[in-house]
């Protein structure tokens, strides 16, 4: 999406959000309204122009009642999103066309989390061809305003894109072509690109080969670990027993062996103790919201009424209680590792496995799932992204919660609230690292780790950083065609091949 | 019971064989604890918006309900003037003339299941063929020498190498002819369908024909040889050879022919289990048949792709078994008033 398609804004190298079809933009009516500048001489994959109608064209385009998008919700801050995906408005009234270069987005009050989910991928504008309404059609034939243009889909096997010379900084992309190759296992992957037939894996290892790759004296150097925008833990509802005291919910954050699970997950995630996760502002690397100490989660299982002997073993909360993992391998992993932390603190857990239908289903209901499995991955580079659904008032219905804690305080809805609509970026992330602490002191969850995305490129793709945000991003990347031709030690197959065809040289008459 | 009469009646039990498979098919894809609107949308997609989704994929209608209008609508006829691209009534079809193949929509491709499919049966069918072809070959020939050479270093040699292809998983002989051949070697590429060319397909299809095509000649070279011992014993064989038809003669014409009747049962169903996909292997090497997208489909809980491979599937093992009938009937009339 990122290749062919590009917006009024993206996220830059940092995260940070930057201009890009838009030269810039301006907040007036109190933090209500965004009007932005086009650049000039912008145009379409298909050599038409591009101005503010076609991005209005699109964003009523991608929102219209019949387009299925799954994060339509997202853009309802906008005026007239609402009533235009009911059905009751031909238009979206807070989309404004002023001049061909000139748009202004009218909200219905001030957010700060507008630009980064504007800078996501659903409204940015699409070709004249891709018309006023959705069509499942258009995928094949897919044409955008981003950096490359689609030369060949073949579905499941290979997406082909080729540099587009209409792109707006000028000399980008550097690249000519690039072809993506879907369904490789990644066994094969690995020995495509040890073979020099792949220019890079971007996270799709198995765990001896990220294992071969980090080891390796060659490849080790172009191998990259960065922690994913993502916070995973166990969380605890705290409306039933005995999560219903804070100070149990504390006992098991503290009981998590965190410089244990340190070792056990390395080089596949990096422990955490807090909400903001690295790569989204507001992160603070110095914040420790939740740290190991079983003794005093002993002490305050025991001031909680669980006393617990670990000599004897005797003592603790009475009741097994359930751990609903879900399916896969990494969740019950998780949930044997927590088994064995809090058996050290006389709490007893069971680990259930089900589908993922059925934990959605059971850990969005209140008062059924006691504990269990925390997952959020981030959908905008946003510390609201981190806290409104999964810590606020808002994640919480009868069905379907997001917030599976069912944890809420006045306080902490009314500090996101205003975070939620500050236009000052400091106060902003101040309020965040705020609403961090006081997550990690009420202790809805017990915060574990972040995962790491792995990425391996060859030595001759050149101006290659991963992103923050993104996957794969490759607009200031390019091919040395030197290091190429040298390749290097990992290349085993081609000497073998050179040896068999000097022999089958020497052989034949 | 005449040829015919014996065709139209394993015609009928073919059809009604399929209509269970699929409908159990669609059945069971739906009663599976997972959402379809929840894995088109993410599993993180607010409620509100997974909702959307749902009434927009159908899923909010009563099975019986989905069920009936999906085979309402399998194969219609798009009538002259209506222009099937630009319609929305045909948008879930894959038209070939005037005739519309409709197995609904891809949820995650958002393409017409049998388009999907029409892009993916090709490269099986060939997959299909090339294995079966290589597997008959190396197959009936190594079975047909140790038979005949029954007792010397020959047979035990063919014999030892059909355990051996017997016992070894695909997965295993795949990955190894991948990193022998392929990655060591270099004389294949690794995976993948090719360019596009006859050459480029031809090499990319090697590793895969060859992994199914080992597999399957273990088989066919214990069959082959066993067939071919008990036949060479039979009095009909002793007098032609006591006759003074030559050893060569005898084996081809009274021994092998016989002997293909078994075999050719084997290769037809063989080839139909081929064609609904050799899911494994198609994964090992990217082959981008129709095992692949039914794992990809099965992954991603796309209902309908599903539906469609399966019905692929058992379509190709009822017409392939439904051949092999035919094919029987003729070569062993007794078989018919069976």
């Amino acid at each position: 999406m990122n290749l062919l398609f590009a917006g009024l804004v993206d996220y830059g190298p940092s995260g940070e959000i930057v201009p890009d079809l838009a030269e810039r933009w301006e907040l007036f009516d109190g933090g209500k309204a965004y009007r932005f500048f086009l650049r000039t001489g912008l145009t379409f994959h298909d050599g038409s122009p591009l101005d503010a109608t076609d991005l209005q064209r699109s964003i009523e385009r991608t929102l219209a009642p019949a387009t299925p998008c799954p994060v339509a919700s997202f853009y309802e801050p906008i005026e007239g999103v609402t009533a235009y995906r009911a059905g009751k408005a031909k238009a979206i009234s807070g989309v404004v066309v002023e001049s061909p270069h000139v748009l202004v987005i009218r909200l219905q009050k001030p957010d700060a989390t507008f630009l980064p989910i504007l800078a996501l991928s659903p409204l940015r504008p699409v070709c004249k061809s891709g018309g006023r309404a959705y069509d499942d059609q258009f995928q094949q034939k897919a044409c955008g305003a981003g950096p490359f243009r689609l030369t060949e889909w073949l579905p499941g096997q290979r997406i082909r894109v080729e540099r587009f010379p209409g792109w707006h900084e000028p000399g980008k992309p550097y690249l000519d072509a690039i072809e993506l190759s879907e369904n490789v296992s990644r066994v094969t992957q690995r020995l495509m690109v040890e073979r020099g037939e792949l220019d890079g894996i971007f996270n799709e290892f198995e765990r001896p080969g990220a294992i071969h790759f980090r080891t390796h004296p060659e490849w080790s150097k172009y191998f990259t670990e960065m922690p994913s925008p993502d916070v995973y833990g166990e969380f605890m509802n705290v409306h039933m027993a005995p999560f219903d005291d804070v100070r149990v919910r504390r006992a098991v954050a503290m009981a998590v062996d965190r410089p244990h699970l340190a070792k056990y997950y390395e080089g596949w995630a990096r422990v955490t103790d807090h909400v903001i996760p690295p790569g989204i502002p507001g992160y603070d690397p110095g914040f420790h919201g939740q740290k190991t100490d079983v003794q005093a989660a002993r002490a305050l299982m025991a001031e909680a009424g669980y006393a617990y002997d670990p000599k004897t073993g005797k003592g603790g909360y009475p009741q097994t209680i359930t751990y609903w993992a879900g399916p896969g391998e990494t969740a019950i992993r998780a949930g044997t590792l927590l088994q064995y932390d809090l058996s050290h603190i006389g709490l007893r857990i069971e680990i259930k496995e089900t589908s993922f239908a059925q934990f959605l289903a059971v850990v969005g209901r209140p008062k059924e799932a006691r504990m269990g499995y925390g997952a959020w991955l981030m959908d905008y580079a946003d510390p609201s992204d981190f806290f409104e659904p999964t810590f606020s008032s808002a994640g919480i219905a009868p069905e379907e919660s997001q917030n599976w804690a069912f944890y809420s305080t006045p306080e902490l809805d009314a500090l996101l609230a205003r975070a939620h609509g500050e236009i000052d970026q400091e106060k902003r992330l101040a309020m965040y690292r705020e609403a961090d602490r006081i997550v990690c002191d009420d202790a809805p969850w017990a915060f574990a780790y972040n995962t790491m995305r792995i990425e391996l490129v060859q030595p001759w793709l050149r101006g290659y950083k991963p992103h923050p945000v993104w996957n794969r991003v490759f607009r200031n990347a390019w091919i040395d065609p030197a290091a190429r031709e040298v390749g290097h030690a990992g290349l085993v197959g081609h000497k073998v091949k050179r040896a068999l065809g000097s022999l089958l040289g020497r052989l034949a008459p | 019971m005449s040829l015919l009469r014996h065709l139209a009646r394993r015609l009928a039990w073919s059809v009604f064989v399929v209509f269970v498979v699929t409908t159990a098919t669609f059945a069971l894809n739906r009663a599976l604890p997972s959402d379809p609107a929840r894995m088109v949308s993410g599993p993180q997609a607010r409620p509100a918006d997974v909702a959307k989704i749902r009434v927009q994929l159908g899923l909010d209608r009563p099975l019986a309900v989905q069920y009936a209008i999906f085979l309402q609508r399998i194969v219609r006829f798009v009538p002259r003037g209506v222009d099937p691209k630009k319609d929305p009534e045909f948008s879930s079809c894959w038209v070939k003339g005037r005739v519309c193949v409709d197995l609904g929509k891809s949820y995650q491709l958002r393409r017409p299941v049998a388009a999907v499919i029409a892009d993916h049966l090709p490269h099986t069918v060939v997959l299909a063929l090339a294995a079966t072809t290589l597997s008959v070959i190396l197959g009936v020939g190594a079975g047909v020498v140790a038979a005949l050479r029954r007792n010397t270093w020959l047979d035990a040699t063919a014999v030892g190498l059909a355990l051996l292809g017997i016992s070894a998983p695909t997965f295993l002989l795949g990955v190894l002819l991948q990193y022998v051949l392929a990655y060591k070697l270099d004389l294949l590429p690794l995976s993948g369908g090719g360019d596009g060319t006859l050459r480029d397909g031809a090499l990319h299809l090697a590793l895969p024909a060859l992994t199914l095509g080992i597999f399957g000649a273990a088989y066919y070279t214990r069959l082959a040889r066993d067939e071919i011992l008990g036949l060479l014993r039979l009095d009909h064989v002793r007098t032609a050879r006591a006759k003074g038809l030559s050893r060569a003669r005898v084996v081809v014409v009274h021994v092998l022919r016989n002997a293909l009747v078994p075999i050719v049962t084997v290769i037809g169903l063989d080839l139909g289990a081929l064609l609904g996909g050799a899911v494994i292997t198609e994964q090992i090497f990217s082959w981008p048949g129709i095992g692949t997208l039914t794992v990809r489909a099965m992954h991603d809980r796309d209902g309908p792709v599903i539906v469609g491979t399966v019905l692929v599937a058992a379509t190709s093992v009822v017409l392939a078994s439904l051949v092999v009938d035919v094919l029987y009937a003729f070569l062993d009339p007794r078989t018919r008033s069976r």
